[in-house]
């Protein structure tokens, strides 16, 4: 009986796997481009906008540059995996930077802004759901992902996130993404096109992520590699 | 009514957040000619050293000198099918204590071509900026030497010829990129690195290989003796960097560095280097120096400490540098504060003092301590 049980269960947890990776792919296709403008709201309602085009392939290739601010234009991040570079226009090289380090400051950090897949960093270890959302906890495969777990509901129509609660490693609530205004990017792409940011460690602060263009697209393994670090601008045309 | 007001609430919440939501398409659309630069004007206040030997060779008795530097640089791309033009250059203004100088300069003027995925060429003025150091690089065998006080300013290349093939792999080699580069001097074009006529080649051979960037360097010239180096960094956890560098001439000098980046729970971003140079001078030879080089000892020992948005200031920073010549135990410490402003304009405010004995090579220096005032608007 408790062998049955474990079995149901462990079933379970494989289909609640794949309906992460179902997820992603609702957020994202496998290869694809997009542009991304990010808000900064400061607690007296002032503003810093970011703009920046993004490139990924697979589950864990990712390559961002900045259009906006001009104090920021040209800086360019590259993520393979765990590892994390940045390239500063006049520093001319890349330099490998943290994923809990903040390349734009207030309540992003690295990896927010070059998230990969759910399903890349996270686990399901348990799921539950009612009438319109599934509950997912997800656990990080390993000690190099910048959350520990985060608790994510997930709209049952769409399938894609409404509200994702991220996690310290001890339990402190780090921030929480509110996913919203679910719009159609390309055929197949219905997703949410803003996300909305708070922390408590940023009390008053709030940071908007809007999504302009999401399309699929093919690109070479070598655009994922240090040497086009400072050549993202060639991928827009 | 209620319904009424709990209408115009909706609408009024949603009104404020218009703005953050709305994306302007017109905002992505791509341009054959793209810029980017700074205008930058710094002062600095400089309390002098008068017990100093260079100081009794200034042509005043003033115990103070007030400098100025007014620098514009601008950068721009140009793409044209599978070429790109790249250029940077800057006009420079200074001012020492009422004496005017202005300078020009290219920082880079080169034209790539994208042949295929994996093979591409560089031909004209470019820097090349090979190695791991964040002060110093010891294998950057084709690049102007780094001013270890400001390593993030813009250097200027040389005239050469640069071929790479770039591949990249779904195995624990997951990246090569091997670079050829050819560099000729004469009497008028990189005469700063070989004041005539000679031939230079030299190769960068670079690896993610278990998520650990390697770099052989090699350098072959027909007047200069050849050098080999290596570079590497790894990230040993996302808050753990390490990195070094090994450069060697055949026949002469060695020098290598080794450098970690920590990121403390407290987000205070830890850089320190260690760097040696076999022909560097000695703490004697600095000792029996009037004129010296900056950073010319042996030994040095650099720590930068950075903590982003102290007391909760977005956008800021507070640093604290310290350069220490470990042979004559000199220090060059810096403490600043940077703040970006939200309309491109970015202010760096520094205190600089310069300790030692006074043989030694910070605590000769002409200048004891100053404060240095960096205004940067980026376009």
């Amino acid at each position: 009986m408790k062998k049955a049980l474990l079995l149901l269960s462990t079933l379970s947890l494989l289909g609640a796997n794949s309906l992460l990776e179902k997820i992603d792919r609702n957020l994202q296709p496998t290869s694809s481009e997009s542009y991304k403008k990010l808000t900064n709201i400061e607690p007296n309602g002032s503003k810093k906008t970011f703009l920046l085009y993004q490139a990924k392939k697979g589950k864990d290739r990712m390559v961002s540059l900045f259009l906006e601010p001009e104090s920021e234009k040209g800086r360019a991040t590259l993520r393979r995996g765990d590892n994390m570079w940045l390239y500063i226009p006049n520093v001319g090289r890349p330099i490998r930077i943290a994923s809990m380090q903040s390349v734009v400051g207030g309540v992003f950090n690295n990896s927010d802004i070059m998230r990969l897949d759910f399903s890349a960093e996270y686990k399901v270890v348990e799921q539950k759901e009612n009438s319109s959302s599934y509950t997912l906890t997800l656990k990080a495969k390993n000690s190099s992902v910048a959350y520990d777990k985060l608790i994510m509901t997930v709209d049952k129509k769409s399938l894609t996130p409404k509200k994702v609660v991220c996690y310290a490693s001890t339990g402190m609530l780090i921030k929480t993404l509110s996913y919203k205004n679910i719009k159609k990017f390309a055929p197949g792409i219905v997703r949410p096109a803003v996300v909305e940011t708070i922390s408590p460690f940023y009390k008053g602060y709030k940071s908007i992520m809007v999504y302009g263009k999401i399309r699929p697209k093919n690109f070479a393994n070598e655009v994922f590699t240090l040497d086009k670090i400072s050549k993202v601008g060639t991928l827009r045309r | 009514m209620i319904r009424s007001i709990i209408t115009l609430l909706v609408l009024w919440t949603i009104s404020s957040y218009a703005d953050e939501y709305d994306f302007d398409m017109k905002s992505i659309e791509t341009k054959s000619f793209e810029y980017s630069g700074y205008i930058r004007s710094e002062y600095k206040y400089q309390n002098l050293n008068q017990d100093s030997a260079l100081y009794t060779l200034l042509e005043n008795s003033n115990s103070s000198q007030n400098s100025f530097l007014n620098e514009g640089l601008f950068r721009f791309i140009h793409y044209k099918d599978d070429f790109k033009l790249i250029g940077a250059f800057s006009a420079r203004y200074n001012n020492i204590d009422g004496e005017d100088k202005d300078f020009y300069t290219i920082y880079q003027l080169y034209a790539h071509n994208t042949l295929s995925v994996n093979h591409s060429i560089d031909v004209g003025k470019k820097t090349l900026k090979w190695g791991k150091g964040y002060f110093f690089n010891p294998v950057a065998f084709l690049d102007r030497p780094k001013d270890p006080t400001q390593p993030e300013n813009a250097y200027v290349g040389y005239v050469m010829v640069n071929y790479t093939y770039n591949k990249s792999f779904d195995a624990n080699l997951q990246n090569l990129k091997l670079d050829l580069v050819y560099m000729p001097t004469t009497s008028k074009v990189n005469e700063d690195f070989y004041t005539t006529r000679s031939s230079n080649l030299a190769m960068k051979l670079y690896l993610l290989y278990l998520d650990t960037d390697i770099e052989f360097t090699y350098l072959y010239s027909d007047k200069q003796n050849d050098k080999i180096g290596l570079a590497f960094s790894k990230n040993l956890a996302t808050y753990f960097e390490i990195h070094g560098e090994y450069a060697k001439e055949i026949d002469g000098y060695y020098s290598y560095l080794i450098g970690l980046k920590y990121v403390t729970h407290n987000d205070i971003t830890i850089l320190s280097e260690y760097y040696y140079d076999s022909e560097g001078l000695t703490k004697d030879e600095i000792s029996s120096s009037t004129k010296l080089l900056a950073f010319s000892g042996k030994n040095y020992f650099v720590n930068r400490l950075l903590k982003k948005e102290p007391f909760g200031i977005v956008y800021a920073s507070i640093y604290f540098k310290d350069m220490l010549n470990t042979d004559d135990k000199s220090h060059l410490d810096t403490l600043g504060f940077i703040y970006s402003f939200k309309n491109n304009l970015e202010i760096d405010f520094s205190y600089n003092l310069n300790s030692g004995d006074e043989e030694s090579e910070f605590g000769k220096k002409m200048v004891s301590d100053f404060a240095w005032l960096k205004a940067t608007w980026h376009f």
